[in-house]
C-alpha cells in the first residue's frame, strides 16, 4: 500500500501551494513596512473601533498618523482588542502587531512571559477606578465589601486595581468571592444584582448611576493606587524600522501635547467621546484632574515606580512567574528624541515615585 | 498667579492647619503631609486653568466661541423634548413591524457551502441516474442554527441553553447520497444544555448535560461539526463506522485542573471528560433495539502557559460500545437477523500551536454481522475495521487567534466596523486509510482504500473559507484495483 513517489508528488504539491501563498504575506522591505499595526485595549460602545482616554486616541482620531504615513505609502491597520491585555499579548506573540497602548499588568504579565516588547512611553497615566454597587445595596465603604461576590475583569489593569482597592480597608483577593467578568457582562450583572460589586473605571458606572441602577461607593483619588500604562512596541520592528518609530512617536508626543493643554480639554472630550462614553462622562471622569497629568508621556520616577509596584503585586499573587528588570524594558531614547525635535523637552514635569513633581534645579 | 490668589491660599493652609495645630499636643506628620499634598495639587490645577482660561480669552473671537456660550431657551429644550419623543415612536414602530422579535434570545447561524468536482473516473451511478458524469456542481452541506439561553444565571453563569439546527447533506462526490438522503431538509441537533457549574470564572472546571439530538463526541473527525471539517470529503471511517454521527441521548461533558494563563487568555484544561448514552439508531428515529449505546472520552492537554511550545497538545482516546440491529440479504430484501456488537475504540493527538498543526486519529471497529441469505442459516461474524488518519497543515494569518478554538482559548475579537475579514491561509496534507475488514477482502466484506490529500485552504473568517483539495484515491479491490484523481474545490459560507 505504500506509494513512496506519490507520497513525494503529494509533498511537492503541498510545499509549492504553500510557498505561493506565502507570497502576498511577505511584507515590502525596502527600509519601510507596508502597514503599521497598532493597538488598543478595548473598543467602544457596541464594540466600535473606537477608544478614548490615551494620547494615541487623539492622534487616531486626528487621522495624524495616516496624514504622516501617507506620503510613504504605508498603510495603516488600527486594531482594538475587546478583551485588552490579553488579545493584545497574544496579537504581539504571533507577530501580529507593532504598536500599542496598554493597561500596566498587560504589559507586565506579557513582558514576564517573555515578549520581546520596549517601553516607549507613557499613557493611560493615573487613571481613575472605581467600585460601584447596585443602588439598593447595604454596601456602604470598600470594607462591606468582605465576603460579598465581587466582579474583576482578570488579567487586566483592574485586576491590580482590585488589589489596591482591597489593601486600603485591609482586606485580600481571598477575602470577597471575586467573579472574573469582563465589560458589559459586569454591568449587566450590576444591573440584575446578580453581582454585589463591580471594579472598573468611573466613566463605565455613570450611564447606570444616571439611570439609577447603581452607585458608586469609591473612586481612586491617589498617586500610588491609579492606573498606569505605557506605549509600547515590538523589538523586531523596533530594530527593523527606527526611522518609522522616531516618526511615530514624534506624532505621540505631539497627540500628547494636544491633550496635555487645557485649552482643548472640551475638543479632546469631544474626541474621545466618539467611543460611546459622550463628551459629558469624559468631562465628570476628569473633573478633579489636570490634563497634563494623565497626558504625560514621560517614563519618570512615577512610571517606574508604579510599574515596580506591578510587578512585586503580579509576583505576589501569582499573576506572573518571575520578575523582571523595568529599566532593561525601556527604551527613552526615542522619546528623548521626540522630546527635542519637538521642542518638548521641559513641557512636562517628571513626578517622583509618590507622584509628587520634581522640582527642578 | 496674583498675589491676592497666593495670600487666599495661604490664608486658607493656615486656616485648614490651624485645628490640626491645636487638636493634640503633638500633631500627626503624615497627615499634615497630605494636606499639603493636597493643597499643592489645588494649585497647581488653578494655575493650569488659570493659563487655560487666558489662552481661550486671547483667542480671536468668532463663531465657534459665541455658540458655546450662548445660552439655552426654553423652546430649545421644548425642541428637543419633541425630537426625543419623534424618536421613540419612530424607534418602536420600526421594532414593531420591521423587526423580527422572538420570546427569549436568539442566535441564529447557518452554513452554506458550494461544491463543484471532477473525477477521472465517472462514479458508478444507477442505470436511471446521471450518465458517467465527471465533472460537476454539487451542492454541499448546508444547515441554519437557532441557539441561545433559555435562563441566563448572571451572577455564575449556569445558564439552560438550547440548540435547534436543520440542515442538507451534500451529495457526496461520485455518486450516493449522505446519511438522511442528500438535499433533504432535517432535524441535525435539537438539544438542551445545563451547565451545572460557573461558565463566568475560566479558571475553574466546567460540567455540563446535554439532553436531545446531537453530535457524537467520539475521536476528533466525528466530533467536528461540518462547518469545522477539515477536509471536503470527511475521512472515510466516519461513514463506514459512524453512518449517522449523530444520535438522541444523554452527554455529560466536563473538564479538570485548569491552567490558566492570564496574560494570553488561554484556558487548558489537564482533563476532558465526556460519558453518554444515546439510541443508537441515528438521528430522527426511535430506538430500533432494546439495548442502548455507551461511550466515553477523555482529553488529556498538556499543562502549559501560552508560550510554551507544548501549548495545544493534546492526546485523547475515546471508547464507544453499542448493539446494532444485524440483516440478512434474502432475495434482494434486507431481513433482521437479530442484533450484534457494534463496538469503537479511538485514540487521537492534536498538536495545534501556530502556525504548525499535526493531527493523527486511530479508530478500530468491531461489527457483529450476520452473512448468508436466511435468517435460519445466518452466519454471525465479528467484523473488525481499522482506520489511520493523519494530517498535517501550515497556517498563516490572523484568522484564528481571533476565534474560539477547539481547546477553550478565549475569544478576543477586535473591533470592527462593517465587514472585517481577517486571512488565514493554510496549505495541508493528509493520510486517510481505511480497512474495511482486517480479515476477509471481498465485495461483502469491502476492499482497503487509502486516500492521499493535498489541499489548501483560505479562511476568511472563522467559518467562511475555501478550499481546494486534491485526493488520490486508490481502492485495493483484489479483482479490479482503481485508482483515482479527484479535484475539489468548496466554497463554505458560515453566517
Amino acid at each position: 500500500m505504500n506509494t513512496p513517489s506519490t507520497l513525494q508528488n503529494l509533498l511537492s504539491f503541498t510545499l509549492a501551494a504553500g510557498l505561493l501563498a506565502a507570497a502576498p504575506t511577505v511584507r515590502a522591505d525596502e527600509g519601510r513596512p507596508s502597514v503599521i499595526r497598532i493597538g488598543f485595549p478595548g473598543t467602544g460602545t457596541g464594540n466600535r473601533p473606537v477608544l478614548g482616554g490615551a494620547a494615541l486616541s487623539t492622534a487616531h482620531l486626528k487621522g495624524w498618523v495616516e496624514q504622516e504615513f501617507q506620503k510613504d505609502g504605508i498603510r495603516i491597520e488600527w486594531n482594538h482588542f475587546k478583551y485588552a491585555g490579553p488579545g493584545i499579548n497574544e496579537a504581539f506573540a504571533n507577530g501580529l502587531l507593532d504598536f500599542s497602548v496598554e493597561g500596566d499588568l498587560g504589559m507586565i504579565i506579557g513582558r514576564s512571559a517573555g515578549l520581546h516588547t520596549k517601553v516607549l512611553a507613557g499613557d493611560f497615566m493615573r487613571g481613575r477606578y472605581a467600585v460601584a454597587v447596585p443602588s439598593e445595596s447595604s454596601i456602604r465603604t470598600l470594607a462591606d465589601l468582605k465576603g460579598r461576590r465581587f466582579a474583576v475583569a482578570k488579567g487586566t489593569a483592574i485586576q491590580l486595581c482590585e488589589v489596591r482597592a482591597l489593601a486600603k480597608v485591609g482586606l485580600q483577593d481571598k477575602d470577597v468571592r471575586a467573579v472574573n467578568i469582563l465589560g458589559a457582562n459586569a454591568t449587566d450583572a450590576l444591573q440584575t444584582k446578580d453581582i454585589d460589586a463591580v471594579i472598573g473605571t468611573p466613566a463605565q458606572f455613570f450611564p447606570l448611576r444616571d439611570r439609577g441602577v447603581a452607585r458608586i461607593i469609591y473612586e481612586s483619588n491617589t498617586p500610588e493606587e491609579q492606573i498606569s500604562g505605557g506605549f509600547v512596541g515590538d523589538e523586531n520592528f523596533i530594530r527593523k524600522y527606527p526611522e518609522i518609530t522616531r516618526r511615530l512617536l514624534k506624532l505621540y508626543v505631539k497627540a500628547a501635547r494636544f491633550g496635555s493643554d487645557e485649552a482643548n480639554r472640551n475638543t479632546v472630550f469631544a474626541l474621545w467621546g466618539q467611543d460611546g462614553t459622550g463628551f459629558q462622562y469624559y468631562k465628570e471622569s476628569y473633573r478633579k484632574d489636570t490634563m497634563i497629568e494623565h497626558q504625560t508621556p514621560l517614563l519618570d520616577d512615577y512610571w517606574v515606580g508604579r510599574f515596580q509596584d506591578g510587578v512585586a503585586e503580579a509576583l505576589k499573587y501569582k499573576l506572573i512567574r518571575k520578575p523582571f528588570d523595568i529599566e532593561r524594558w525601556l527604551d527613552r531614547n526615542v522619546l528623548d528624541a521626540a522630546l527635542k525635535d519637538l521642542g518638548l523637552e521641559h513641557y512636562w514635569t517628571p513626578y517622583r515615585r509618590d507622584g509628587r513633581p520634581l522640582t527642578r534645579s | 498667579m496674583s498675589l491676592f490668589t497666593r495670600s487666599a491660599l495661604v490664608a486658607l493652609a493656615l486656616v485648614c492647619l490651624g485645628p490640626l495645630a491645636h487638636a493634640a499636643d503633638q500633631p500627626d506628620p503624615q497627615e499634615l503631609q497630605r494636606q499639603i499634598r493636597k493643597l499643592e495639587e489645588s494649585v497647581r490645577a488653578l494655575q493650569q486653568k488659570l493659563g487655560g482660561k487666558e489662552s481661550a480669552e486671547k483667542a480671536v473671537p468668532g463663531e465657534g466661541n459665541a455658540e458655546a456660550t450662548a445660552p439655552v431657551t426654553r423652546d430649545d429644550l421644548n425642541g428637543l423634548r419633541t425630537d426625543l419623543e419623534n424618536f421613540k415612536y419612530q424607534y418602536s414602530r420600526e421594532r414593531e413591524y420591521n423587526t423580527a422579535q422572538s420570546n427569549r434570545p436568539v442566535n441564529i447561524t447557518g452554513l452554506v457551502q458550494a461544491r463543484a468536482g471532477y473525477s477521472n473516473i465517472a462514479p458508478v451511478a444507477a442505470p436511471t441516474t446521471a450518465n458517467g458524469t465527471k465533472l460537476s456542481f454539487n451542492g454541499g452541506n448546508t444547515a441554519v442554527q437557532f441557539s441561545g439561553n433559555l435562563y441566563r444565571d448572571y451572577e455564575e453563569g449556569r445558564n439552560l441553553s438550547y440548540v435547534l439546527r436543520a440542515g442538507a447533506n451534500a451529495t457526496l462526490p461520485g455518486g450516493g447520497a449522505g446519511a438522511n438522503a442528500s438535499g433533504n431538509l432535517y432535524v441535525q441537533f435539537a438539544n438542551l444544555t445545563y451547565n451545572f457549574l460557573s461558565t463566568l470564572n475560566p479558571e475553574g472546571p466546567l460540567l455540563s448535560l446535554t439532553f436531545g439530538q446531537q453530535l457524537l463526541p467520539f475521536g476528533l473527525e466525528v466530533a467536528a461539526p461540518d462547518e469545522l471539517k477539515p477536509t471536503i470529503i470527511p475521512a472515510q471511517f466516519t461513514s463506514a463506522l459512524f453512518p449517522n454521527q449523530i444520535d438522541i441521548g444523554l452527554v455529560l461533558r466536563g473538564d479538570l485542573w485548569v491552567q490558566y494563563d492570564y496574560g494570553y487568555s488561554y484556558r487548558a484544561p489537564l482533563l476532558t471528560y465526556i460519558a453518554g448514552v444515546v439510541n443508537g439508531s441515528g438521528p430522527n428515529m426511535t430506538d430500533n433495539n432494546n439495548q442502548k449505546d455507551y461511550f466515553g472520552r477523555v482529553v488529556f492537554t498538556a499543562p502549559a502557559e501560552y508560550n510554551s511550545w507544548l501549548r495545544q497538545l493534546a492526546i485523547g482516546a475515546s471508547v464507544y460500545k453499542g448493539t446494532q440491529n444485524t440483516t440478512v440479504n434474502s432475495n434482494g430484501t434486507a431481513v433482521l437477523s437479530g442484533t450484534g456488537i457494534k463496538e469503537r475504540l479511538g485514540f487521537d493527538v492534536y498538536y495545534n500551536h501556530h502556525p504548525f498543526g499535526v493531527t493523527y486519529e486511530f479508530v478500530r471497529g468491531r461489527d457483529g454481522r450476520t452473512f448468508g441469505t436466511s435468517v435460519v442459516a445466518k452466519q454471525l461474524e465479528t467484523v473488525v475495521s481499522q482506520s489511520h488518519v493523519a494530517t498535517v497543515y501550515y497556517t498563516f494569518g490572523s484568522q484564528f487567534l481571533y476565534a474560539q478554538s477547539v481547546l477553550g482559548t478565549a475569544s478576543v475579537s477586535s473591533g470592527r466596523f462593517d465587514d472585517w475579514w481577517p486571512k488565514s491561509y493554510q496549505p495541508f496534507a493528509r493520510v486517510d486509510l481505511f480497512i474495511p475488514s482486517l480479515g476477509t477482502r471481498n465485495a461483502a466484506y469491502g476492499f482497503p482504500e487509502e486516500i492521499y490529500t493535498g489541499g489548501f485552504n483560505v479562511f476568511f473568517a472563522q467559518t467562511t473559507k475555501f478550499q481546494v483539495n486534491y485526493n488520490w484515491i486508490r481502492n485495493h479491490n483484489s479483482s479490479a484495483p482503481l485508482t483515482t484523481h479527484q479535484i475539489l474545490g468548496q466554497f463554505q459560507f458560515g453566517f
